[in-house]
């Protein structure tokens, strides 16, 4: 039956369901509701939604699909400005390297240099060795000695304390004073060389010493 | 009225998909102006809503200018295009559902979402809705694009077929159940003596 809804029917079956109509209530019924069916659908189907502004939709489907190309474009600059960016940081990072190595190296030269002074002179003195760690050593004990202060590492924290220096100026510092143990030596009384070993590191080496560290 | 019986010969030609195919803008304009009113036709019975479906006619179309060049010609444009609609539409419907799910209290099957009868809109379109939704209400989301597609916009079965990617057979059973749901929905209001 729903075929007749559809007028998909041959003339030939048009024929045969309007014979069999005739003589059947349930059947006419039924196409009763189909006719009501087809009515209420056609109240739907003459009404069109109405699309208002039709120009303004075809302009926002037009403008999206801007983006795709846009897109490519922002991408492409952005991939040039990221890798400007990351050519930028490399070169930055290769410049800093390069200043770091070259204050390393330079830093490390000037230790070498210092501590080659220091041995040639702590060699002319009789002092106390070539080693360079020796000699940190013995700057070391002789402030811990001479000054009182129990604390190993007590040099390096008055010096760092008061200059605020790194670490490699620190070994220069010390360094340095090594040069003085032979005079220190040859001072008489520990107070005498206290004050001695004070001077030097004040006057001598510009490094203000707070006792209280 | 736009029949779309008749849409058949409206299909773009091969010239104009090719020009398309080549990022012509001009000449997906004029695609565009041909068959964005079939679409939101389309959109806007399933959605009921306007601004629903002017939104999914604009991704719509933008998915076609993306992928025009996966476009087979062996099939009508119309069937394409309505196949991204429906797509479409049916992920807006299913978001839809969920988002008012708990408001709307619906059936297990009912696919017709909730209309705003406050909502802003032309008042021609919301007595549309409200025609379309008083007999499609309790219809399964298949049933409702079965009948939408077939009695409303009257196309063939078969195209109905390509479009959901059914049978015939399974779009004359769901049209079939839709019209008897449909007409005991007369058939009740007829008793009630509605309209």
């Amino acid at each position: 039956m729903h075929l007749y809804k559809d007028d998909e029917l041959t003339d030939r079956e048009k024929t045969l369901l309007e014979n069999h109509l005739s003589n059947c209530y349930s059947c006419r019924t039924l196409r009763k509701e189909l006719n009501e069916y087809k009515k209420a659908v056609k109240k739907i189907t003459d009404q069109e939604p109405y699309l208002s502004d039709p120009v303004r939709l075809t302009d926002k489907i037009m403008s999206g699909i801007k983006p795709e190309e846009s897109g490519l474009l922002q991408n492409a600059t952005r991939l040039f400005r990221l890798t400007g960016i990351r050519i930028a940081a490399s070169v930055l990072i290769l410049v800093q390297t390069g200043l770091f190595s070259y204050q390393q190296f330079y830093i490390s030269g000037s230790v070498r240099e210092i501590n080659q002074v220091t041995q040639k002179q702590n060699t002319q003195a009789g002092g106390p060795g070539s080693d360079y760690q020796e000699c940190i050593e013995e700057s070391r004990r002789m402030i811990t000695d001479i000054l009182g202060y129990d604390d190993p590492g007590f040099n390096r924290k008055a010096i760092k304390y008061s200059k605020n220096l790194s670490g490699a100026e620190i070994e220069n510092y010390a360094v340095q004073i090594c040069r003085y143990s032979d005079r220190l030596q040859k001072t008489g009384n520990k107070q005498q060389k206290k004050q001695l070993l004070i001077n030097i590191l004040s006057n001598d080496l510009n490094i203000k010493i707070n006792p209280g560290i | 009225m736009m029949h779309n019986r008749d849409i058949g010969t409206l299909q773009p030609d091969a010239d104009m998909i090719h020009k398309c195919r080549n990022r012509d803008e001009k000449a997906f304009r004029i695609l565009v102006e041909k068959f964005q009113s079939y679409a939101f036709n389309l959109a806007f019975r399933l959605v009921l809503n306007e601004d629903d479906a002017k939104d999914i006619i604009q991704e719509s179309f933008i998915r076609i200018w993306k992928h025009i060049h996966q476009y087979d010609q062996k099939i009508l444009f119309t069937t394409w295009l309505y196949k991204i609609v429906i797509n479409l539409c049916y992920d807006n419907l299913k978001s839809t559902r969920r988002r008012n799910h708990m408001a709307m209290r619906l059936a297990d099957n009912q696919a017709v979402p909730v209309i705003n009868d406050n909502a802003s809109g032309n008042e021609d379109n919301k007595e549309l809705i409200r025609k379309i939704r008083k007999l499609s209400k309790t219809l399964t989301l298949k049933q409702r694009m079965v009948f939408i597609l077939r009695d409303l916009l009257d196309l063939p079965v078969k195209e109905v077929s390509g479009i959901l990617g059914l049978s015939e057979g399974s779009v004359k059973t769901n049209l079939y159940l839709a019209r008897l749901n449909i007409r005991e929905k007369i058939l009740v209001s007829e008793k009630h003596g509605g309209s």
